[in-house]
């Protein structure tokens, strides 16, 4: 069976791909995905258990309307074949973003009604995962947020937010982004982690990331249902 | 009025086939062998399914010849059953058309053998139905076969049509044809030879004018004190002229099905070439059915269609093999039909995304 997983991000591939070696351990190691332009799609593609999965990264949500003939198939030098299962698995959002914008369509109803429309044409019908639980407004930081380990969680609440509160006092007028927040967070423990990849790669890092973290189950539940490599 | 459905059954390398996605521009991609030829060779059928000539004819654009009809069976998916091709147009009329394979059997005299041989002789069978919004309103039944051939005789085809419920009129430009300027004449004894003279001065402005001398068509270049034959020029310049005389000769509802559209032209050209089939398709009203494999002729296709604000209506479909899971039912599509809209083929390709 072949299985397209639309992401948002190359984050999100990473992350995705960490959480599926802790939960089937033949799942293969990754390679190195080069930075996206602004306009440009990633993906990778693996051979699992006599499945294909293929990782797309559609650089935000918006685009997806307009990728369901391609959703349909996989083409690729090695191999052609048609799609059976499509997952869409994306930010939740909430109505206002961090620095209180309004975020289009943002929240977990709104933003599964819109993908919903969007995607109305694919085929087959896609299945929907937006995190951070498929339930609640947020996004994946919002689930990593729930894996930092549980020694270092004061960084994230205490120091972060008194950092927070102190910048504004000084007139810092944007609060930085949760994924700014996280990309900070790893590079307190590794000079390398601002760096995309290497924030990428020390999510498996045990001591700062907790992959047995209940925040985990609703997806680790529905990727056990919808893929057919378990 | 233009074709918008086509299913085809059992017709060469296609079990079943369905797409509901054609347009005025219709590009077919897709790997090596899964079925685009077919799907135009079908296309042709349909359309000029009024002469029972056509189905063995198709043949011939493989260079497999006519002959002695032992091609035939290169037709059928499985020489068993019918091949049906149905067609809706505009969403009014519905036309179809079957095709079976039969076999006349004849005595083969020998007068040094006193005992008779039984041949078979391979022929075709073909029906074409044609409603209008379902009501049924006539059909035409043909026989195509080979007559019983004499010792002296030479083989002669021989068919009968009885009406001809709905003309549409087609031509089909193979890949591996010959240039053909027949449609170049005749689009200048109409006095039409301007339509062609601009766009082809855009594509190289040395061509001062065109003129048909006796049965040739000669160019005019600049600097050159005589005419030359229009071969002279090179293919992507032949394949514009002959692409567009034949656009021209399915004028008012049309169609052109034209195999490897792109053979011979240069990547820094295809713009232009679009420019100039797309908007001679939609002033001659002809619904244009072509196939391509490269990426650039996409990619140009895609830029083209993004800049002009009157575009005709335009499809991509990406034909693909289903994967083989050893027997499969007879009514089961073993190629799929992947469309794109016309959005979604241009933010598809913009995004650099592999759409063949």
């Amino acid at each position: 069976m072949t299985c397209r997983v639309f992401v948002e991000g190359v984050d999100d591939i990473r992350f995705l791909q960490h959480l599926l070696k802790v939960l089937v351990p033949t799942f293969p190691d990754w390679e190195k995905l080069t930075t996206p332009g602004p306009n440009e799609i990633k993906e990778t593609f693996v051979d699992v258990g006599g499945h294909t999965l293929v990782l797309t990264a559609t650089q935000g949500w918006p685009k997806i309307g307009s990728l369901g003939p391609y959703a349909r198939t996989f083409a690729h030098p090695r191999q052609q074949m048609i799609v059976d299962r499509i997952l869409i698995l994306f930010d939740a959002d909430a109505p206002l973003t961090n620095n209180r914008q309004p975020c289009a369509d943002g929240g977990f109803q709104a933003r599964l009604a819109a993908l919903k429309e969007k995607t109305a044409r694919f085929a087959p019908k896609p299945l929907f995962f937006l995190y951070p639980d498929n339930a609640s407004d947020g996004t994946l930081e919002t689930l990593l947020e729930g894996m930092v380990a549980a020694d270092k969680r004061p960084i994230l609440t205490e120091c972060w937010e008194h950092f927070c509160a102190c910048t504004q006092r000084h007139g810092a007028t944007y609060l930085p982004t949760p994924k700014a927040k996280l990309h900070q967070y790893a590079a307190l423990f590794d000079k390398d982690a601002m760096s995309k990849d290497y924030f990428c790669s020390s999510l498996g890092n045990p001591e700062l990331w907790d992959w047995t973290s209940p925040v985990l189950a609703p997806l680790v539940d529905f990727l056990r249902r919808e893929l057919p490599i378990f | 009025m233009a074709l918008d459905r086509i299913t085809v059954e059992n017709f060469r390398g296609l079990r079943v086939f369905s797409c509901d996605r054609l347009a005025d521009i219709t590009i077919l991609g897709g790997r090596n062998n899964c079925g685009k030829t077919s799907v135009l060779e079908a296309i042709c059928i349909l359309l000029l399914g009024n002469t029972s000539a056509i189905a063995p004819r198709v043949n011939d654009f493989r260079a497999l010849p006519i002959g002695e009809g032992e091609n035939l069976p290169a037709l059928f998916f499985d020489p068993e059953r019918d091949i049906r091709i149905e067609g809706v147009f505009t969403d009014t009329v519905r036309r179809e058309v079957r095709i079976s394979l039969a076999y006349a059997e004849q005595e083969d005299y020998d007068e040094a053998k006193t005992d008779q041989t039984l041949s078979r002789t391979p022929m075709l069978r073909q029906t074409l139905h044609v409603d209008n919004n379902s009501a049924h309103v006539s059909d035409v039944s043909m026989t195509f076969r080979r007559k019983a051939q004499s010792p002296e005789g030479a083989a002669a085809w021989e068919y009968a049509s009885t009406s001809e419920p709905f003309r549409k009129y087609a031509r089909y430009l193979a890949t591996q044809m010959p240039i053909d300027l027949t449609n170049v004449e005749h689009l200048f004894l109409a006095k039409a030879d301007t339509l062609l003279l601009e766009p082809l001065q855009a594509f190289d402005s040395r061509i001062q004018g065109i003129q048909v001398v006796g049965k040739r068509v000669m160019v005019n270049l600049h600097g050159c004190p005589r005419l030359l034959p229009i071969q002279v020029l090179g293919d992507g310049a032949l394949k514009l002229v002959v692409v567009l005389a034949n656009l021209w000769a399915c004028r008012n509802g049309g169609t052109l099905c034209a195999d490897e559209l792109d053979n011979g032209l240069h990547y820094s050209v295809l713009p232009l070439f679009w420019r100039s089939v797309l908007a001679f398709a939609k002033a001659q009203q002809v619904q244009l059915i072509a196939t391509t494999h490269r990426i650039e002729m996409l990619q140009s296709l895609a830029t083209v269609l993004g800049e002009m604000g009157d575009a005709p209506t335009f499809s991509y479909i990406n034909l693909m093999q289903t994967q083989e899971k050893g027997d499969e039912a007879q009514d089961s599509p073993n190629v799929i039909a992947n469309g794109y809209s016309k959005d979604e083929f241009i933010s598809t390709v913009n995004l650099g995304l592999e759409v063949r």
